[in-house]
């Protein structure tokens, strides 16, 4: 059985909602700073 | 002068951050070591991030429904902004449930993919649509203007959300029908049970926190002046006048 795909979902998920996080924090500090 | 309201908006955020990384944390855990699937074996520890996020998507896109008519009635761009937010989290929380049902589907449907299947592909068009809806916010500079004609399409677009949810009933074709039912939670045993409660609690918290953040940006966002859209440099030719 392949559990390459239960990781791949993991990482694409958690990496997906982790990104938006850290590109929030991005967007207002850019704001913040202008 | 009372500075209560100002020191719990500001300790609102970090404490919603700290119980989304426990409750995220937790989640993981009672994914990873819940019982396998007596038929699918560990394909249905994806179950886990599938269902919350598609649940989530619902309630995001719900919300987004509720600040458009916040708009419409009250004309207030704090209605506006929370609707832009959630439809924003929608969109990523649909794209998840997408991305780790197609994952889910080939190893035990034996296909990444099925257009043929009502779920699945009304699904993708609610993803599209809302993805159509921030397009729209994008390509209107005035901020009225912009709240109007996304409150207009954030309240059309929300009747695909009991569609979607329903599809499993209305149309019995290749996906699974609905886990979570009246009467009980259709899984093999307790752990599975726990680990699904837990992660839709975790991933709600995690919407929440994340939209607070968005709403956040929103004031700060506004304060800058828009830039022009493209195109808007080039003006019509003047036909007909002589040279």
């Amino acid at each position: 059985m392949n559990d390459g795909y239960v990781w791949l979902a993991y990482l694409v998920a958690y990496g997906l909602i982790g990104g938006y996080g850290v590109a929030l924090v991005g967007r207002r500090r850019r704001r913040d700073r202008s | 002068m009372n500075t209560q309201p100002s020191r719990t908006r500001s300790l609102l955020l970090p404490t919603m951050f700290g119980l989304t990384i426990a409750g995220v944390g937790a989640g993981l855990w009672t994914a990873l070591t819940s019982s396998p699937d007596v038929e699918q074996g560990n394909f249905v520890r994806i179950l886990y991030v599938h269902a919350p996020s598609a649940w989530l998507a619902f309630l995001a896109f719900g919300v987004t429904a509720l600040g458009s008519i916040g708009w419409l009635v009250r004309r207030k761009l704090g209605w506006d902004r929370l609707a832009e937010a959630s439809a924003e989290l929608g969109v990523m929380f649909t794209a998840i449930a997408l991305f780790s049902g197609s994952l889910w589907g080939k190893p035990v449907w034996g296909a990444y993919w099925d257009w043929a299947d009502a779920r699945l592909a009304s699904t993708a068009l609610m993803f599209f649509v809302y993805l159509g809806y921030l397009a729209l916010r994008r390509a209107t500079p005035d901020p009225v203007a912009r709240a109007r004609r996304s409150a207009v399409l954030g309240l059309v677009a929300v009747i695909q959300v009991p569609l979607v949810y329903f599809s499993v009933n209305l149309w019995r074709t290749l996906h699974q029908g609905m886990t979570v039912r009246p009467d009980g939670v259709q899984l093999g045993d307790s752990s599975m049970v726990t680990a699904l409660l837990v992660n839709l609690a975790a991933f709600t918290l995690l919407y929440v926190t994340l939209l607070l953040a968005r709403i956040r940006i929103g004031p700060a966002e506004a304060a800058v002046p828009d830039v022009r859209p493209a195109g808007s440099a080039v003006t019509a030719p003047k036909l007909g006048e002589s040279r």
